[in-house]
């Protein structure tokens, strides 16, 4: 009796693994997620690891666009081109990789574990930094409600005299914070024609005239930034830093760049708790 | 009292194996099966370690690893003790090897178990590795040179009623480097013996076996509407004779919009048919599969080799020699038809073409094609079950004659003709090489000097050309040639000497000899080998699995034992 109530069991174990839900027609999402804008809400800085000579990296630039058209006012993209993919070549000797660029994937390990892939605020998912770009957007949607511990305002100014670039930086936390909060600011372009790999195009994947979006230029503050407080924060506690940068002699457009802010915590693993981006002109 | 000793002593790096016994004797301290357990227990495991120095080398863009040297160590610890076992694995990877996903960086215990396996009952708690009939709708297992591991971390419970019937009923979640995949995995699978079950008398056996599987993940995309459940089911029969053998299988799974197939709300389908006939000195082999979006993952976003349910074996010939494996076909889980025919013939000894002491012919052919699909939308298409496509995704053709030609000397000739879509397989089926064919010729002698003293050589050959529309040349590039001496000293010294030449290299300065030197030293249950050379970049496959392989040059060691 025992052994035909186990087998009966088993069986049943078995049977409600046939759940299945089918979906038939109605496949796009129209329930869209409202967020409250009015708020300081909490954003994201989606970092897509590419490279020119990747061929599968225009498939992540285009899921990281759909992604900043639906949270336009929470998504930051920076275009971090680095590794193999980026080195630059004989007949393509744009060089579109910066030292800064370069410190963060190998330290995160993006490039070696196969362009593209990204980060979302620097946060582990399945104890792993790295995410692929056909999660983005479910992962970010799932955090998008998130109360942030901090808010952060940008006011840069730019000095066609002298090509300085000055930044305000207001930090105002919501939540009690550590000492091992620390501001990063850096530079993106946008609008960047160059060559571009794309194996969506099947029958030609050479793209020459590839428009490069949110590039990651280089830094106003070092790789790992500047420290916020060298003591414990409090809630309602506001700082402000106040950063400047020449633009070296080079091709950047000045109309296309834009500031990146973004304070993370080395406690938590050097995850950002806040970002911020805003046109430099 | 020897292990407990022992126990004691991986305790410090095998906290959870420890805890887990612990637990087990204060709540059983009076059970005589603890006690007897302890008594009677025993204590297997293994070790593995492979570890490799990387020199820069330009001319076959190895590049230099910034830590010199990389590691992979495994570290397998059993305990049995009857109907009982309990066991875990510590890995390091200290950093991981070039080709192997960074995200191993790390070390720690990747796979532990406790398991209880009684006439009737077989439960099992913690990780474990699993397969379904061929794996087609699920299989759960380890590849350490490919750096797949899906192993499943959950529960499962294996019935027996009778000698002829199994029963199995898992749930878990996949491993995903150090962590688990998103996939909540819960399925079934039943195997029967007709021919004891229902007291048959036949001249042959028939096996049947169904299995069910339902992966649920949480629909948090903001773009579409995705399935929390998708279900999978697949339904088996083998028939077996004394000269014979017929498998067929077949499986489907519903809607399954993931990565891998764009999204695609498409059912899935797979079929599969083996047969085979063997007598003495002959046996011919043929088999079929179809495949129509069958790249079922636990989690739906997962790319690359992660967190895979679905496994199917490849169709086409497994080499073991070097050259042909320089064009090996992975297996196209959302879409192929293929083909195989395997022959193997003996003419015995003192028959016209046996000679003295016989000759073995094999012949092998593999054809495989894309299916035939046609867009409706974005999310639909269209594709007759019975329809095949018109691209010629792979195709080979071998013939081998093998044959012993003096008491201590036998040898062994091949021939190889290979087609590759070198776009579909090398380059995400855009538009680049175009089809490479090649031929090879490989042979292959040993010679025994004593029963201790052995010398074997290898000749390989390989011209590849690709078509001549296209004008960049595959990664692979051109003619190849190879040449291997292994002299064995039994049974513990192994020295093989090797060098891959790529002559045909469009490039002059590419024109390079990829040599290698190694020593190998087994004893009893231990082997170290130790290599030094260089590496090609290219395909590594196990299976129909594949993973790319970076140039490298350098030391390779390599260190394994089992107790």
């Amino acid at each position: 009796m025992k052994k035909y109530m186990m087998i009966i069991a088993t069986i049943a174990l078995a049977l409600l693994s046939m759940s299945c839900d089918e979906i038939n027609g109605n496949y796009v999402e129209n329930s869209p997620i409202t967020v409250d804008t009015s708020k300081v809400v909490q954003k994201f800085l989606l970092e897509d690891y590419t490279g020119y000579q990747c061929g599968n990296c225009p498939k992540a630039h285009e899921e990281a666009h759909k992604i900043l058209e639906l949270y336009p006012h929470q998504v930051i993209v920076l275009g971090v081109h680095a590794g193999s993919f980026a080195e630059p070549y004989a007949a393509h000797p744009y060089d579109f990789r910066t030292p800064i660029g370069t410190i963060y994937d190998e330290f995160f390990g993006n490039s070696e574990a196969g362009n593209p892939n990204g980060m979302i605020n620097r946060m582990k998912f399945n104890d792993s930094y790295i995410v692929r770009h056909t999660k983005w957007a479910s992962a970010i949607t799932e955090m998008i409600n998130d109360e942030p511990t901090l808010g952060i305002k940008l006011e840069p100014s730019y000095s066609d005299i002298d090509r300085k670039i000055t930044v305000k930086v207001d930090m105002n936390y919501l939540k009690n914070s550590t000492q091992s909060d620390y501001l990063c600011v850096l530079i993106s372009e946008n609008n960047i024609i160059q060559y571009q790999k794309d194996y969506s195009n099947k029958e030609n994947p050479d793209s020459l005239h590839y428009n490069h979006e949110h590039v990651l230029r280089g830094g106003i503050t070092s790789a790992w930034g500047e420290q916020v407080s060298a003591a414990p924060i409090s809630a309602n506690q506001k700082f402000t830093k106040t950063l400047t940068f020449t633009i070296p002699n080079n091709d950047w457009k000045i109309e296309d760049l834009n500031i990146v802010a973004y304070v993370y915590s080395k406690e938590k693993s050097y995850q950002i708790l806040q970002a911020e981006s805003k046109k430099l002109k | 009292m020897n292990i407990l000793k022992i126990n004691i002593t991986v305790m410090k790096k095998t906290h959870y194996f420890v805890l887990f016994l612990l637990a087990l004797s204060c709540q059983n301290l009076h059970s005589q099966g603890l006690e007897s357990a302890l008594t009677q227990g025993r204590i297997s495991g293994n070790f593995q370690l492979e570890a490799q120095t990387y020199t820069q080398d330009s001319l076959i863009n190895a590049p230099e690893a910034k830590e010199r040297v990389l590691s992979n160590g495994f570290f397998n610890l059993n305990y049995n003790a009857g109907t009982f076992s309990a066991g875990l694995r510590y890995e390091a990877y200290q950093n991981p090897i070039l080709g192997l996903d960074p995200q191993y960086k790390g070390s720690g215990i990747a796979y532990r178990f406790a398991d209880y396996n009684g006439e009737f009952i077989q439960v099992t708690a913690g990780d474990f590795y699993e397969q379904f009939g061929s794996g087609m709708i699920f299989r759960a297992y380890e590849e350490r040179a490919l750096g797949l591991d899906n192993a499943m971390d959950g529960f499962r419970i294996k019935l027996r009623p009778t000698n002829s019937i199994e029963l199995t009923a898992l749930i878990g979640k996949q491993r995903f480097f150090w962590g688990k995949g998103d996939g909540l995995v819960r399925g079934g699978d039943m195997n029967i013996e007709l021919n004891q079950a229902l007291s048959l008398e036949l001249p042959f056996n028939i096996k049947i076996g169904g299995s069910v599987i339902s992966k649920y993940q949480y629909d948090s995309d903001p773009f579409l509407r995705l399935p929390q459940n998708v279900f999978a089911y697949s339904t088996r029969a083998s028939l077996s004779g004394t000269s014979f053998l017929f498998d067929v299988e077949y499986g489907q799974k519903y809607n399954d919009p993931n990565a891998s197939n764009l999204n695609s709300y498409n059912k899935g389908y797979g079929l599969m048919l083996s047969g085979s006939y063997f007598e003495r000195g002959f046996s011919v082999a043929v088999a079929a599969h179809k495949l129509d979006n069958m790249d079922f993952r636990s989690d739906r976003t997962a790319t690359g080799n992660n967190l895979m349910l679905s496994y199917i074996p490849p169709i086409n010939k497994q080499n073991t020699y070097k050259l042909p494996n320089i064009y090996p076909y992975s297996t196209k889980l959302n879409g192929e038809v293929g083909l195989q025919t395997d022959v193997n013939y003996v003419f015995q000894p003192k028959s016209l073409f046996g000679g003295k002491y016989g000759t073995s012919l094999n012949f092998n052919y593999s054809r495989i094609h894309s299916i035939d699909t046609l867009h409706l939308n974005e999310y639909k298409y269209k594709s007759d079950f019975l329809s095949v496509g018109d691209r010629l995704y792979y195709e080979d053709l071998s013939l081998s004659v093998s044959k012993k030609l003096h008491s201590n000397f036998k040898g062994a000739l091949t021939f190889m003709h290979i087609t590759y879509d070198t776009d579909i397989l090398d380059n995400e089926g855009a538009a680049k090489f175009g089809n490479t064919n090649g031929n090879i010729i490989i042979l292959e002698g040993t010679y025994k000097f004593n029963a201790k003293n052995a010398l074997r050589m290898e000749l390989q050959n390989l011209w590849a050309k690709q078509d001549s529309s296209y004008f960049i040349k595959d990664k692979q590039n051109g003619d190849w040639a190879l040449a291997l001496l292994e002299y064995s000293y039994s049974p513990h010294w192994f020295v093989t000497i090797s060098d891959d030449y790529n002559y045909g290299n469009e490039f002059e300065a590419k024109r390079l000899h990829y040599y290698n030197l190694s020593l190998t030293y087994i004893e009893s249950a231990s082997r170290i080998q130790l290599s030094w050379g260089r590496q090609k970049q290219g395909v590594i496959c196990v299976g129909g699995v594949c993973r790319q392989v970076p140039a490298s040059n350098g030391l390779y060691l390599s260190v394994s034992t089992s107790f």
